[in-house]
């Protein structure tokens, strides 16, 4: 009796535009800044000196795509092993899915590596599955994880890969914005189909998809 | 170039075909009452819902609900709503009748109408399909629900004492239609984020009081799922619901007019209090020592208990008829203990058996969380 519908859905706008709507999970260790990604995206900024202390649990977004209107509902989902079990609850039915890791521990990649073959197994084959390595402001110091190895396995297994930083906000919103791109059918710009461009810092992030 | 426009704002719109639909016809019905009156707002519904009651009458004589056949109960409820509102669509006047928001309003309110009356006949059976997996989890519930929240592994920056969600959900039980009942969860999960944010916020007080300003190494935490789950795994516990698997199966399995509700806050709700009761179901906790008993004040189990009963019996949950989003939890929390006392009142008139239970009310609202310590609601 369980419903297994996939969580996409169109509704009436205020101004009678029609929104489209997605799920989205987070996956990962615990640490390596899922809800840090989903709030730098939500509200521009690293949870650090954040106003609003509670609720990075459930965010929602709403950006503009190719004309479109696309509300993001961000699921988190819970790292520590001893919850393993109960992320099919949280990802069931979802649209996209960022498998975030941190780039200065390779035992987080391992992980986000066993979260892509879950998920490969698990969700539906048109779900968009972005790999994203998280905290590339310490990268210059602590880099445990080379680019290339995990962009080899993310363009292997046909996902989205992405360097990024909540602190900094270094392509947290284009990553976002690509997977909106995806969702609603339309490709990005063709020099970034299939990673994200790491340029500039917070001014560029920050930039463009907020609505 | 530079071209001038001349633009013209209007109150309303000319024509009577562009008139905005009431606010009102716009906002989700939660309760029995507000349902019922919703749809009896309605003249042209009259016909409707007489059809609708003997519908609802037909089935709850004449069908046997069968605890390895719930999805057959599940669609012949589903085909009354949804002929109902057929019906009722067409009877509504223009410009309403083509209003995508009211005909989604519309569909929940029929559902909640139609849940409540069959709830006796349908949550029994429920309740008697998942009636190991409550007791198992009650008897979790009693082991847990002295331990302290870092045991469980509630983040010690989270644990605070949080008497309105415990209060909040104890009071699930009492609720008739599934659409209450996940409303129930959400403001649980909204009285959890509100005491801990104003605990956080007495722990920033107390920092800048104490060093005369905040520090820029002060660390402000944030709730995550790995978070939430072992906190609602204390408030269930401390809740102590009797059918915790029967009601979550209730939620998800009749709460089908909804395009939403596997994707929204509510969904996540329900889904984080289905991954609490999981990770209780398969947890193995006696590693938990008798020394770890709270110390906490928290308002008992009986006394929630008494207050909770008492509502058992009415129909309607007025702390749900007040529809204006800017109430407080504070003051619906003060409507419920307003209405307590109402049935209290017209209960002692009627009953003299029912002495005792009053009776024990009374320590109840002497320790309800309006006098409590905690002084942490907004």
């Amino acid at each position: 009796m369980s419903n297994s519908r996939r969580n996409s859905g169109t509704r009436p706008g205020a101004a009678g535009g029609r929104i489209q709507q997605a799920k989205l999970v987070l996956l990962g260790d615990q640490g390596v800044g899922k809800s840090s990604l989903a709030l730098r995206f939500v509200r521009g900024q690293f949870p650090e000196h954040s106003e609003a202390t509670v609720g990075a649990a459930f965010l929602t977004q709403t950006i503009l795509v190719q004309g479109q209107s696309l509300k993001f509902d961000i699921w988190d989902t819970a790292g520590q092993e001893r919850y393993h079990s109960l992320a099919p609850m949280y990802y069931r039915g979802a649209q996209a899915a960022v498998v975030v890791y941190d780039i200065n521990n390779a035992n987080t990649f391992n992980r986000a590596i066993s979260w892509v073959r879950e998920l490969r197994q698990q969700t539906a084959v048109n779900t968009v599955i972005v790999l994203a390595g998280n905290k590339a402001d310490l990268a210059s110091e602590h880099r445990a994880v080379p680019t290339e190895d995990a962009r080899v396995f993310a363009e292997e297994t046909g996902l989205i890969f992405a360097e990024c930083s909540a602190k900094s906000g270094l392509a947290v919103n284009e990553m976002f914005m690509m997977i909106a791109h995806k969702i609603v059918g339309k490709h990005a710009s063709p020099n970034s189909s299939q990673g994200v461009q790491l340029t500039g810092g917070e001014e560029a992030s920050s930039s463009g998809c907020k609505c | 170039d530079y071209q001038q426009y001349k633009i013209l704002i209007l109150e309303q719109p000319f024509h009577s075909k562009f008139k905005q639909i009431e606010k009102k016809l716009h906002t989700h019905k939660i309760s029995v009452r507000e349902c019922t009156e919703f749809l009896q707002s309605f003249p042209e519904f009259k016909g409707s819902l007489e059809n609708l009651d003997r519908n609802i009458e037909y089935f709850c004589s004449h069908y046997m609900v069968l605890a390895d056949y719930l999805n057959d109960a599940v669609s012949r409820l589903r085909a009354l709503s949804i002929d109902t509102l057929k019906d009722m669509q067409k009877k509504i006047k223009p410009p309403a009748n083509n209003d995508l928001k009211l005909r989604e309003v519309l569909a929940g309110t029929i559902e909640s109408y139609v849940m409540n009356a069959v709830y006796r006949k349908v949550f029994v059976v429920i309740r008697q399909r998942f009636s190991k997996e409550d007791h198992l989890l009650l008897a979790k519930c009693h082991k847990l629900s002295q331990v302290r929240p870092e045991e469980i592994g509630v983040r010690k920056e989270f644990s605070c004492p949080l008497p309105t969600a415990v209060v909040e959900l104890a009071n699930l039980g009492s609720l008739t239609t599934p659409r209450e009942k996940l409303t129930c969860l959400k403001w649980t999960v909204d009285n959890v984020t509100e005491c801990i944010a104003a605990s956080l916020q007495e722990k920033r007080q107390a920092q800048i009081s104490l060093d005369g300003f905040l520090s820029d190494d002060f660390y402000e935490p944030c709730i995550t799922t790995d978070d939430l789950i072992p906190i609602l795994v204390t408030v269930i516990a401390r809740a102590k619901c009797c059918h915790l698997h029967s009601d979550l199966f209730y939620i998800e399995n009749f709460v089908w007019e909804s395009t939403d509700r596997d994707r929204d806050d509510f969904g996540y709700c329900l889904v984080s209090f289905k991954a609490a009761a999981q990770y209780m179901m398969e947890t193995d906790f006696s590693y938990l020592k008798e020394s770890s008993l709270s110390t906490d004040r928290e308002i008992s189990i009986e006394e929630l208990m008494a207050v909770t009963s008492i509502k058992d019996e009415v129909r309607s949950s007025p702390r749900l008829t007040t529809t204006s989003d800017a109430h407080t939890r504070l003051e619906r929390q003060l409507s419920r203990i307003s209405d307590i006392l109402e049935q209290t009142s017209q209960e002692m008139g009627q009953q003299n058996g029912s002495r005792r239970q009053i009776q024990s009310i009374f320590p109840a609202l002497q320790d309800d969380i309006l006098d409590q310590q905690f002084g942490k609601q907004k």
